[in-house]
């Protein structure tokens, strides 16, 4: 009779395979940009560090596929000192500074350590400012008013900023010019022979 | 400086600077191709073409030498410097007496 003239949905109310499983148990608590894998540092030399056009392509490409300023902020770098060659350095921009890592040859080791401290407006010995003498690593970040000191130029035969013209020794310290201290020295150590671990 | 070969370079160069990050490399791919379709219309004699040719071979020497890719290791990133990153040499420091533009093209403190 009617009875067999009904039709019923196969699709009757909320079926077990209707509904989206929550993979809130697989998800990540901490936001996405934590858990990011690679993040990418902008190396080189000064010119290429405080070039524009190249770079600010590049880096509005890298804006979004690297960590979080949050989490960089709070990152260590790890560097490879086989990398780096004596009579090499590499700078690398690093929570927004820039880092000097300066592989020193024994003549530029020697010429530090030859300057009477005492005269100094900031006494510190070469042998204060490195933990191994063959490696350097300083922020180069002007003591006085924060800008960036340039290699090739000075009168000690170090750095100079051009901003206000203080000049730096080969070891990073202040000789002349307003600024008040030495370059400052980051957070640093040798983990294991051959590495660098920066923060 | 053929439009085909700063694509070639710019290719080749992310590739270099983002290997081993698939995610990475994958949308720089997308973005050079996109780059060099918006443009793909413009005329050969077109006045903009030099310029845009010029910015994609700096973008990829960039890439090349001044981009180093840092994986993460807890809470540290090791960084892959590969043998064509840009390093400086310490011997240049001593070249001196350059003209120095002060306040020039470096950023400053207050500027």
């Amino acid at each position: 009779g009617s009875s067999s003239s009904t039709f019923e949905s196969p699709f009757k109310g909320e079926s077990k395979a209707a509904k989206v499983p929550d993979f809130g148990k697989y998800m990540s608590k901490a936001p996405p940009s934590t858990n990011m894998l690679f993040s990418y540092f902008m190396v080189g030399t000064m010119g290429a560090i405080t070039a524009a056009g190249a770079k600010s392509t590049i880096q509005e490409f890298l804006k979004n596929m690297s960590a979080s300023a949050d989490v960089l902020a709070m990152a260590k770098v790890e560097v490879d000192l086989n990398a780096i060659p004596e009579g090499k350095n590499v700078i690398i921009k690093w929570r927004g500074k820039p880092v000097f890592i300066r592989h020193r040859t024994p003549a530029e080791i020697e010429e530090a350590n030859k300057v009477n401290v005492a005269t100094l407006r900031d006494p510190e010995t070469d042998a204060d400012r490195v933990k191994k003498p063959e490696w350097l690593v300083m922020l180069g970040v002007c003591t006085h008013l924060g800008c960036v000191p340039i290699g090739e130029a000075g009168d000690y035969g170090g750095w100079f900023c051009p901003c206000h013209g203080s000049h730096y020794d080969i070891s990073g310290r202040i000789r002349k010019g307003p600024a008040p201290l030495n370059l400052e020295i980051p957070l640093y150590e040798f983990p294991e022979e051959g590495k660098l671990v920066i923060g | 400086m053929s439009a085909l070969q700063a694509y070639r370079h710019l290719m080749r160069a992310a590739r270099v600077a983002f290997d081993g990050d698939n995610r990475t490399l994958t949308a720089a791919y997308e973005s050079i191709r996109r780059g060099f379709r918006e443009n793909q219309n413009v005329p050969a004699n077109d006045p903009t073409i030099a310029p845009a040719i010029a910015h994609a071979e700096e973008v990829a020497s960039f890439l090349r030498s001044n981009v180093v890719q840092g994986r993460k290791d807890g809470e540290t990133y090791k960084l892959r410097i590969h043998q064509d990153t840009e390093r400086g040499d310490n011997d240049t420091i001593k070249l001196g007496n350059q003209t120095i533009k002060i306040g020039g093209e470096q950023k400053c403190c207050s500027a």
